[in-house]
C-alpha cells in the first residue's frame, strides 16, 4: 500500500475546476510542447505536500490559479491536500485544506479554508506513509540531530528538468544549502538501516548508563564505612555504657553489636529505675503525671485524626453526589414529560430498551437530593464534635507545658538533681551517633542487592550497544546498496551508455553514481556527455524505488521524471513530438529509455507510479496506452477559457 | 444498555440522557452559528468523547485557531484511548439523540444533519442553579467543540484525524 497520484486539481481564482487524473500503479505520460505546463506538475506537488515557498514559475499558472490541490491514493483510502496559490508578491500561503475519505469528489471551490498548518500536515503525510519516529545521531556533536520527515522522503520522488540532466547533482533540491548533508543522514533510514525503534534503544541506553553512574557513586561511600565498622561500633558501644544507655553488665559479641546499639537507642530501653537513683518522688510522681498525659494526647490526636478523615469521606461523597445532582438537573431544560418512550422518535420502531422518561430521571433527582439534604444535616454534628476534641487536645497541651514547668523548676531547685540531667544530655547525644553509624551500616549492607543491579544494568547497556552499533549500520548499509547497484547494473543492460557491462553503484558518501571498471572507478561527474548522465539518474531512481517498494519502506510510491529525453531530443528542435527528425542513434535511445522506464513501471505494478512528463510522443501502441493526455493545439494545463 | 432502574446508579446519573443530550445540542448549537450546515449525524458521536472523559476535555485547546489537524498531530499521546472511549460512549450517545428527538430538543434535518429544536432551552445560569463548575465546563466545552468542527473539514476527515471508525 504506497502513496500515489490519483488526481492533481486546479482551480481558477473564479473557481472553475481543473482535473488531472492518473493511473495508479503503471506508467503515466504527460506529453505535449514547450510552456504547456508540464514543469509545473513538480512544483504543485512539491507546494501542496508542505514547501515553505511557491516554486511554480510566474506566469499563467500563478496569475490565474486560485488553488492547488493533489489528491492522493492510498490503498483504500484518499487524501486530499489543498493550498491557496499565493498572492501576487507573496512567496507562500498559509491557508491548506485537507480532507481524508475513502472516496473524495472533488470538493467545491466554497469548500476550500484553512483547517491546518504546513507542520502540522508534514507530520500527517509522514504518519501516512509509515515514517515512524527516527532520528539521525551524527558522530561528531557537531550537527543537531536530525528527524527524517515527508519531506526528506519526497527528494526522492522528483526529478526535475534541471536535476535529470545534472553530472554533479543525483536528487532533487541537491544543491541547496544544507540539503545534500540532510539527504545523506537520512538516506541509511529510507533504506531501512537503521532500526525503527532505534531512537527509543538510544534513549533506554543513556537511561542504563545514567543508573550506572550513580550506583558506583553510591557504591563508593557504602565501602567507606564497611571499612571501619567494628572499632566504629565499639567505640560506641562504650559511649552507650557510660551514660548508662546500656548496662555495664553486658558483654557484647560482635555479632550482636548493631542489635544492641539499636535497642540501647529506642525509646522504651531508657531505664526509668535509673531515673530514680536519686530518690526524689516528687520527680517521679511528676514523671508519671507526664506520661500519662502523653498518652492521653496521643490516643485524642488518634480520635481528631480519625473524625477529621471521616468528614473528608463523607465531603468527597457530597461532592461526588453534587456532581450527579448538577447533571441530572439538566432534566429541567426538558419541557414536555408523558412522551413515548417505548418507540424510536425518526422511524417508530420498537426499541429494545426503552428510553428513560424525564420523569424517571426527575425521581433519581428528588431521592439523590433527599440523601444530600440528610447527609449535609449529619455534617454539622461532625462538626462540633470535632471542634471539642480539638479543645480537649487544647487543654492537655497546657496541662502538660504545665508539668514540663514544674518538672524543670524540680530540676533547678534540686542541685542534687543536676546531674540526672547531665545524663540525658549526654545520653542524647550518644544516641545521635548511633543513629548515625547505623544509617551508615544500612547503606553498607545493601551492598549486595546493588551488586546484582550492577550487573543487570551492564549486561542491559552491552546488549543495547550491540543493537546500536554503528558497525552493524554501517554493514548492514552496505548489502543494502550491494542489492541496489546489481538492480542498476542489471537496468543499465537495456540502454546504451558509456560504461555499459560495468558494476554500478550508489556512493550514499559522496550523493553519486561509481561505474567499476577494469581501470579503476568512475563517478558520474567524470562522464561525459548528457545521455550518460540522464540515463544513470534514471537508473539510480528505479533502482532505489524498487528497493522502497519491495521493503516498503515509507517513501512515497510516485516517480516524476521531468524531460528524461532531453538529451537527445532537446525542446528546441520538438516536432510535434514525433521522432523522426532525429539520428537514428538518438531515436533509438529514446526509445530505449522510455522501454526501461516502462519495463520497471510494469515490474514493480501496482506499488509503484512512475509519471514521466516529456516533449517526446513515440509512435508505439505501446507508449500510446500509457499517455494520459496531449497538450498540444491549444490544450494544456491552464485552459483558455479561464484567461477571458 | 439496561433499563435506566437496572443501571448503577453512579453511571445511569452522571451519564443520564438529559445531560448528555444537552450536551449534543448545545455543540450543534455552536456549530451551526459558526458553518453554514447543520452538524453532520456521525459527528455527534464524538461529542461525549470528547467531553465527559475530563483528561481529554482537559486536553482540548482554548481557540478554534487551533486546528483540529494540528491538535490531533500535538496530542497523539492524550488520544490513545479515544477510540475505546468512543466505542463505549456510543450506546449513551445514541440514547440521548433519542431523549432528544423524543422531546423535540434535537431535530434531523433532510441532509441528515443535526440541530436544536423547537423545544431547546438554551441552559442559563438562572435556569440551572444546581448545576457545579464541573457541568458547567463541560457545556462550554461542547460548544467549542461544535465551533471548531464546524472549521475542522468533513466528518471522515474529523474521523479519520482523531483514528476512529464511524
Amino acid at each position: 500500500m504506497s502513496l500515489q497520484i490519483a488526481k492533481i486539481i486546479l482551480y481558477s481564482r473564479k473557481g472553475e475546476v481543473r482535473e488531472l487524473p492518473f493511473k495508479q500503479g503503471s506508467l503515466n505520460v504527460l506529453t505535449g510542447a514547450s510552456k504547456s505546463g508540464k514543469s509545473a506538475i513538480i512544483d504543485i506537488v512539491d507546494y501542496c505536500t508542505g514547501r515553505s515557498t511557491c516554486n511554480v514559475a510566474d506566469g499563467v499558472i500563478r496569475k490565474y490559479v486560485g488553488w492547488y490541490a493533489v489528491l492522493f491514493q492510498l490503498g483504500d483510502s484518499q487524501i486530499f491536500v489543498s493550498r491557496r496559490n499565493p498572492e501576487v508578491g507573496e512567496k507562500t500561503s498559509p491557508d491548506i485544506y485537507v480532507e481524508r475519505g475513502s472516496i473524495i469528489d472533488t470538493p467545491a471551490f466554497e469548500a476550500l479554508r484553512k483547517n491546518s498548518t504546513a507542520d502540522s500536515l508534514e507530520t500527517f503525510l509522514g504518519t501516512v506513509v509509515g515514517i515512524n519516529e527516527n532520528e539521525h545521531r551524527p558522530p561528531a556533536p557537531t550537527r543537531n540531530a536530525l528527524q527524517a520527515t515527508f519531506r526528506h522522503a519526497l527528494l526522492f520522488c522528483f526529478q526535475d528538468q534541471n536535476d535529470v540532466d545534472s553530472k554533479q547533482r543525483l536528487f532533487h533540491r541537491q544543491g541547496e544549502d544544507f540539503m545534500n548533508q540532510a539527504i545523506k543522514d537520512t538516506l541509511p533510514y529510507f533504506l531501512g538501516a537503521i532500526d525503527e525503534d532505534a531512537l527509543l534503544k538510544q534513549s533506554l541506553l543513556e537511561q542504563a548508563r545514567r543508573q550506572l553512574r550513580q550506583l558506583e557513586r553510591r557504591a563508593k561511600d557504602g565501602r567507606a564505612s564497611e571499612v571501619e565498622e567494628f572499632p566504629r561500633g565499639r567505640r560506641l558501644l562504650e559511649e552507650a555504657q557510660q551514660v548508662g544507655l546500656i548496662s555495664d553488665r553486658t558483654h557484647v559479641l560482635d555479632e550482636e553489636l548493631i542489635e544492641t546499639l539499636r535497642t540501647a537507642i529506642s525509646e522504651n530501653r531508657v531505664p526509668t529505675d535509673f531515673i530514680g537513683i536519686d530518690g526524689e518522688d516528687l520527680l517521679i510522681a511528676l514523671r508519671a503525671e507526664r506520661q500519662a498525659m502523653r498518652n492521653k494526647l496521643a490516643q485524642i490526636s488518634e480520635e481528631a485524626r480519625a473524625t477529621r478523615s471521616f468528614a473528608f469521606d463523607t465531603n468527597g461523597y457530597l461532592r461526588e453526589a453534587a456532581e450527579q445532582r448538577a447533571r441530572l438537573s439538566a432534566v429541567g431544560l426538558v419541557k414536555s414529560h408523558d412522551l413515548d418512550c417505548h418507540h424510536c422518535p425518526v422511524c417508530q420502531s420498537v426499541l429494545d430498551v426503552p428510553v428513560p422518561t424525564a420523569a424517571q430521571l426527575e425521581r433519581s433527582l428528588e431521592s439523590l437530593s433527599a440523601q444530600l439534604e440528610a447527609v449535609e444535616a449529619e455534617n454539622p454534628r461532625l462538626q462540633v464534635r470535632l471542634a471539642r476534641i480539638l479543645e480537649q487536645k487544647m487543654r492537655i497541651e497546657d496541662e502538660l507545658r504545665e508539668n514540663h514547668q514544674r518538672i524543670s523548676e524540680r530540676i533547678r531547685e534540686n542541685e542534687s538533681l543536676r546531674a540526672q540531667q547531665e545524663i540525658f544530655v549526654q545520653q542524647a547525644r550518644v544516641g545521635g551517633k548511633i543513629i548515625q553509624y547505623l544509617d551508615a551500616h544500612r547503606t553498607a549492607t545493601g551492598m549486595d542487592a546493588m551488586r546484582d543491579a550492577y550487573r543487570e544494568l551492564r549486561t542491559r547497556i552491552e546488549m543495547l550497544e550491540a543493537d546500536l552499533d554503528e558497525e552493524t549500520t554501517r554493514e548492514r548499509i552496505g548489502t543494502f546498496l550491494n542489492i541496489i547497484g546489481r538492480y542498476m547494473t542489471e537496468y543499465s543492460d537495456k540502454l546504451d551508455l558509456e560504461h555499459v557491462g560495468s558494476q554500478l553503484r550508489l556512493d550514499i558518501r559522496n550523493l553519486t553514481v561509481i561505474a567499476d571498471t577494469m581501470d579503476g572507478p568512475v563517478p558520474l561527474y567524470s562522464m561525459g556527455s548528457g545521455e550518460n548522465w540522464v540515463g544513470y539518474h534514471v537508473l539510480v531512481h528505479l533502482a532505489l524505488h524498487k528497493w522502497f517498494r519491495l521493503k516498503g519502506r515509507p517513501v512515497p510510491g510516485f516517480l516524476i521524471l521531468d524531460q528524461p529525453s532531453q538529451a537527445h531530443y532537446p525542446p528546441e528542435r520538438d516536432a510535434n513530438g514525433a521522432l523522426e527528425g532525429l539520428r537514428d542513434e538518438d531515436q533509438q535511445a529514446v526509445l530505449k529509455l522510455f522501454q526501461l522506464i516502462a519495463t520497471a513501471a510494469e515490474e514493480l505494478a501496482p506499488e509503484l507510479q512512475i509519471i514521466v512528463l516529456d516533449h517526446a510522443d513515440l509512435k508505439r501502441d505501446w507508449f500510446d496506452r500509457t499517455v494520459i493526455e496531449r497538450w498540444r493545439g491549444g490544450k494544456k494545463l491552464i485552459p483558455d477559457s479561464w484567461l477571458n | 444498555m439496561e433499563a435506566w432502574n437496572e443501571r448503577v446508579v453512579e453511571e445511569a446519573n452522571l451519564f443520564n440522557p438529559a445531560f448528555c443530550a444537552m450536551l449534543i445540542a448545545k455543540a450543534c448549537k455552536d456549530y451551526s452559528k459558526k458553518g453554514q450546515d447543520t452538524l453532520s449525524f456521525p459527528l455527534a458521536f464524538l461529542i461525549l468523547p470528547l467531553i465527559v472523559h475530563p483528561g481529554t476535555r482537559a486536553a482540548l485547546p482554548y481557540s478554534t485557531a487551533t486546528s483540529l489537524i494540528s491538535w490531533t498531530q500535538e496530542r497523539r499521546g492524550d488520544l490513545v484511548e479515544f477510540g475505546a472511549h468512543t466505542r463505549r460512549l456510543l450506546p449513551y450517545t445514541r440514547e440521548a439523540i433519542m431523549f432528544g428527538l423524543a422531546h423535540t430538543m434535537l431535530t434531523l434535518d433532510e441532509s441528515g444533519g443535526i440541530n436544536t429544536g423547537k423545544s431547546y432551552v438554551a441552559p442559563t445560569e438562572k435556569k440551572t442553579e444546581l448545576f457545579t463548575s464541573e457541568v458547567r465546563d463541560c457545556l462550554d466545552r461542547a460548544g467549542f467543540v461544535g465551533r471548531w468542527f464546524a472549521a475542522a473539514g468533513t466528518a471522515s476527515t474529523i474521523y479519520s484525524v482523531l483514528g476512529v471508525t464511524p
